[in-house]
This record gives C-alpha cells, sequence and structure tokens, in this order.
C-alpha cells in the first residue's frame, strides 16, 4: 500500500482561531515574556520586577480564563489530568507553574536567591506554557514540528511579550538601555515577517501580534526617543514591509503554498 | 476484533446518499455538503468548514471527476487519541475509535491532531452529545454491536463501502480484500503511521 496525499485534508485547526483562543495566546505570550524579560533585569529593576512580576501573573490567569471560556463543556474540567501527557494537561500544569512561581517571584523580590529560584522556576513554566503545547501535540501526532499552528505561537511570544515590557517600562519611565530596544525590535521585524508568510495558518496571531508590536516599539522610539530616531524607524517600517511582502509574492511564485483568498499574489509575467 | 471499511472509488457515483443517510442516523451536520477539493480547501483555511461523520470529496484531476468519501479512519494509532486531555476519545475492543461524551471537555485538541480532519465540535446537541463536545463517525456503533452493518454500508447504491471485521476471515471485508490487487489498497496519509482502518481502492 502506498500512501496518498489527498488535497483538503486538515493538517490542524484552520484559522482564523475563535476569538477566545486568539487571546488565550496573546495573553500568556505577554504574561510569560514580559516576567521573563524582567527576570533577566531583574537586578536593574529592583521593585519594578515585581510589579511585572505581578502584572505577568494577572495577564496569565486572564489568559487561563479566556482559554476555559473557549471548551466546549467546561465541566468536564475535572477529567483533564486523565492523560497528562496530554497537551491540554501540560498547558494546565505549566500555567499554573508559572502563576504560583511569578506571584511568589513578587512576594520574595527582596531576597535575590529566593527571587533568583523562584524567577528560574516561573520562566521554566513560561517556555514549557507557550513551547510545551507545541511540542507535545507535534511529538503526539509524528507530524513536523511546523505544522501545528501553536508551533509558532513562541517567537510570536517572545516578541509580544518584549514589546509589552519594553512599553511598560517606557511608560513609567524606566527606559532600558538602547541596544536592548534595538534588537528587540529588529529581532521583531524579522521574525514577524517569516511567521506571517511561511506560517499563514496562524496568520491571525502573528500578523496581528506583529501589528501590534510594531505599534508598541514605534510608539515607544516616537514618543519617549530623541527626534532623529525617527527616520530610523520610518525607515526600518517600510524596509520590513517591502521585504514581507517581496517575500511573500516568492512564496507564490516558487509554489511553496498556493494565495488563500483575499490574499494578493501578482503574478510576475 | 477489527472493524474495518473498504471503499472502491471506482464504483462511487458521488450520489451523497451516505452523507444524508448518516445524518438521519447519527444527527450529523450537513452544512457544506457537496464540494470539490478546491472549495474544501478554500473553505477549511478559511475555518469555515463544518463538522461531519462522511463527507464526499469531489476531486477534479486531469478533466477526470473523482469521488472520495471520507470519514474517520478509526486510526490503529490514532493522534486524536494521544491529545485527548480527559480520556474521552478512546479505541474500543473491537477496534472503533469512539468518544465518551459525557467525558468531551471540548478543547478541541483532537479536531487539530486528526490529519484527516474527521473531527468536528458540535453546535447542536443530539440525543447522547450535548452541543459543545467533539463528535465524528463512529462506525455507527450502535448499529454494528448489534451485528448491524453502518449506515452508510448498507444505503450505498454502488456498494462502494464495504465493512467488516479483520480477524473474521468469512467478512465481508476479508472476502473483498481477497479478489483485490493488494497493490490498488490505498490508505489515505500512511506517512504519517496512523494506521487508518478505512482503505481506498482506486485512489
Amino acid at each position: 500500500m502506498t500512501s496518498t496525499v489527498v488535497p483538503g485534508i486538515s493538517q490542524g485547526i484552520a484559522p482564523p482561531f475563535e476569538l477566545g483562543t486568539v487571546i488565550y495566546y496573546w495573553l500568556a505570550g505577554i504574561a510569560t515574556f514580559m516576567f521573563v524579560g524582567a527576570y533577566a533585569l531583574y537586578r536593574k529593576l529592583g521593585n519594578e520586577a515585581r510589579n511585572i512580576a505581578l502584572t505577568s501573573a494577572v495577564l496569565a490567569i486572564l489568559a487561563a480564563l479566556s482559554e476555559i471560556a473557549v471548551l466546549g463543556n467546561p465541566s468536564n474540567m475535572v477529567y483533564i489530568f486523565t492523560n497528562p501527557m496530554s497537551p491540554i494537561a501540560i498547558d494546565a500544569v505549566a500555567a499554573g507553574l508559572f502563576i504560583v512561581a511569578a506571584l511568589l517571584f513578587a512576594l520574595f523580590y527582596r531576597k535575590p536567591v529566593a527571587a533568583y529560584l523562584l524567577g528560574g522556576v516561573a520562566t521554566l513554566g513560561a517556555v514549557l506554557w507557550i513551547i510545551g503545547r507545541a511540542l507535545v501535540f507535534t511529538h503526539a501526532v509524528g507530524r513536523p514540528l511546523w505544522l501545528p499552528a501553536s508551533a509558532v505561537i513562541f517567537p510570536a511570544s517572545i516578541m509580544l511579550g518584549l514589546a509589552a515590557l519594553v512599553l511598560y517600562l517606557q511608560v513609567w519611565k524606566r527606559t532600558p538601555d538602547a541596544v536592548i530596544i534595538h534588537i528587540a525590535s529588529v529581532s521583531t521585524f524579522i521574525t514577524l515577517y517569516l511567521l506571517l508568510v511561511l506560517y499563514t495558518s496562524v496568520a491571525t496571531v502573528a500578523f496581528w501580534g506583529g501589528v501590534v508590536a510594531m505599534t508598541i516599539y514605534a510608539m515607544a522610539y516616537l514618543v519617549y526617543l530623541k527626534k532623529p530616531a525617527w527616520p530610523v524607524v520610518l525607515t526600518m517600517v517600510a524596509l520590513a514591509l517591502v521585504a514581507g511582502i517581496l517575500l511573500h509574492q516568492f512564496i507564490f511564485e516558487i509554489g511553496y503554498r498556493a494565495p488563500l483568498p483575499g490574499e494578493i499574489y501578482v503574478k510576475y509575467q | 476484533m477489527k472493524y474495518a471499511m473498504l471503499i472502491d472509488l471506482r464504483r462511487c457515483i458521488g450520489c451523497r446518499a451516505c452523507m444524508l443517510a448518516c445524518a438521519q442516523e447519527n444527527g450529523a451536520p450537513l452544512d457544506y455538503t457537496y464540494v470539490n477539493a478546491g472549495e474544501y480547501l478554500t473553505l477549511w483555511a478559511l475555518g469555515k468548514l463544518e463538522g461531519y461523520n462522511t463527507r464526499v470529496l469531489q476531486v477534479e484531476t486531469k478533466g477526470e471527476v473523482k469521488y472520495i468519501p471520507l470519514l474517520c479512519m478509526h486510526c490503529e494509532n490514532a493522534p486524536c487519541i494521544a491529545v485527548c486531555p480527559t480520556g474521552a476519545s478512546y479505541k474500543a475492543e473491537n477496534g472503533i475509535v469512539k468518544i465518551n461524551y459525557s467525558r468531551c471537555v471540548g478543547c478541541k485538541m483532537c479536531v487539530a491532531a486528526c490529519p484527516y480532519g474527521a473531527r468536528y465540535v458540535r453546535k447542536v446537541s443530539k440525543t447522547t452529545a450535548p452541543a459543545g463536545v467533539v463528535d465524528k463517525c463512529n462506525f455507527c456503533a450502535h448499529r454494528v454491536e448489534k451485528g448491524k452493518k453502518p449506515r452508510c454500508v448498507e444505503i450505498c447504491p454502488t456498494r462502494c463501502r464495504i465493512f467488516g471485521d479483520l480477524d473474521d476471515p468469512n467478512s465481508d471485508i476479508n472476502k473483498a480484500l481477497k479478489v483485490i490487487d493488494p497493490r490498488s489498497v490505498k490508505v489515505l496519509k500512511e506517512e504519517l503511521g496512523t494506521r487508518p482502518k478505512v482503505f481506498y481502492v482506486g485512489l
């Protein structure tokens, strides 16, 4: 018997995701990597690290509530750990680990040893939460990593979380080093377009995540940085947009995938 | 006991009788009932494809029209079971992949895991399953366990669906497999290692 691939058979949940799931990924991404960023800058941030940890924990709780809201039959949550290796069970454990550790971090932030330990546990929980589902899912279904939509949520979450951290610090007048902002923004632009172009299945999340992340960065630059930064920001945005559009067209041109309804493809003659 | 289905595509005329019979028997949705491959892909990509227990896919290649009935493949190595957090999805002793509706939390992990798009979330409740839980073809287990055939098999006017127990040498499916060239018997997406129990002839 040989295999045959019939076109159109599902490779996963199709976009656009339900609103609750989008909000879940969105808030979870912001919460986790905002905390991880703050943890990395723990010594520098002092009291702000505590505030960010509390904010992250609240956002994570809201994310979890959002996910519960989209469950078709939430009353059966009592059975959620029947299969502990299910991505959903991993999610629940990792989210719980992150929330508890982040709250404890906020409680013991004045004691460096405890803070580093708890921050490490929360970071582990954060990474597990965001990437665990994708990895377990990939393992369970025996498909390449890039097929499940959730696999690419990880880089999107890093970007969103860092963007939120930068915004938070900017708003509270605790501007981090300009180098950090530059590295974060450049990586954001590059990664966002790769996500957008190559992984249409998460276009909804990645694209709008990218739009907001870029807006956040642009606001941070335009409002808080010196005026000479303006041309640099605008040039970067323009270049990123052009590069993204060209890459998009190139993907269609080489036949990597066909354009979906609503996607513009100008065929090269 | 290992139930399986053989679908002879050379006989299928795309009449949809199986879909209607299934909907009647199992309360399955019938939206977007008759689509070609391109339309199917578009609807799927847009997330507008409604669920189904069985569906007849119309594929046109090089001017030739082919009808491919799709349903749950009742995989030996079912990814939907591996990802189910509550144990609602399970494999019965007779090889049928079933759903315990009273345990399903509606997380949709199995919907994402199934490479055949066989699962969907019920929007309307039926006697045994409330709205919000995941549903799919169960080879009409309620009939099969009484010695009857699945409704789609019974209704098919061209007898393109053949059902039976692979462990029973006298079953319809084993009799059919004996007279069919093994090289012409295929499964969908064999490379994924799911070991489907729905076989196709004429793909």
